[in-house]
């Protein structure tokens, strides 16, 4: 059976709770577990505010698409937008393994919470726009 | 987001319910920076009983906070983190840098 969702929104804040609400009643309608619902919020919640906060320098509406295609076996997340070029994956990681607050960066954080709840993040350019495709394995419950 | 302030003598304790995020990290930045900056409270509890959901926004406003308070030998305790606000906090390395109690009377107990 194909489960898939789709979403189109703008680079808007205000489009996230609609995206939450999408989210919450794919997770909901295919039984996936609370916590994997939450992680997916937080991984669509930091990759689209990444591109309203930096994908922009004019004040125009542009455009986001987030393909979620799930198996038995993954999640698979393709994420698109518009934006100026930026490949996460190849951005120099500070060190998040400092224990003080002092040393700690205070930049960094979104990605980094990005690329430590997926399993694998590829990173596309192509006509103008940046493509996310990111999986997570799923813990099989048999 | 809510959050309900409350004060123990010179401990300032914030009471979070609901999301932290992009949208909501504003308001308790103001709740939580000015007193920091002020010298007014500089021991702090940030109570995470009825928190859902934490982002990036808040985390690094909580670290915006230890940093401050670092430099004036001041004190954060967080309590009562649900099991996700949990789990967020260890995959983003933030365990180890701040208290984290159980509940608000053992948070107290800290200072």
């Amino acid at each position: 059976m194909n489960k898939k969702l789709i979403l189109n929104l703008k680079n808007k804040k205000s489009d996230i709770a609609n995206v939450q609400n999408k989210i919450d009643h794919f997770c909901d309608k295919h039984s996936l577990p609370e916590r994997l619902k939450n992680e997916l919020n937080l991984i669509l919640d930091e990759l689209i505010i990444n591109t309203i906060l930096y994908g922009y320098i004019d004040q125009q509406d542009h455009n986001i698409t987030i393909k979620i295609f799930l198996s038995a076996d993954d999640l698979k997340i393709i994420y698109r937008d518009d934006g100026i070029e930026f490949d996460p994956t190849k951005q120099q990681e500070p060190s998040h393994l400092s224990e003080s607050a002092s040393e700690k960066p205070l930049g960094g954080l979104g990605i980094h919470l990005v690329k430590n709840l997926m399993d694998a993040i590829e990173y596309k350019r192509d006509k103008g726009r940046n493509i996310l495709i990111l999986t997570k394995k799923l813990e099989n419950k048999n | 987001m809510d959050i309900n302030e409350k004060y123990e003598n010179d401990v300032m304790i914030l009471e979070l319910k609901g999301r932290l995020d992009a949208n909501t990290s504003e308001q308790l930045e103001k709740k939580l920076i000015p007193p920091i900056n002020n010298d007014k409270y500089l021991k702090i509890i940030i109570d995470f009983a009825d928190l859902e959901y934490i982002s990036s926004a808040g985390l690094r406003l909580l670290l915006l906070a230890a940093k401050k308070l670092d430099k004036k030998d001041g004190k954060i305790v967080l309590c009562a983190m649900q099991d996700f606000i949990k789990e967020v906090f260890e995959i983003s390395g933030f365990t180890p840098i701040f208290p984290i109690t159980e509940d608000q009377e053992k948070a107290l107990a800290k200072f």
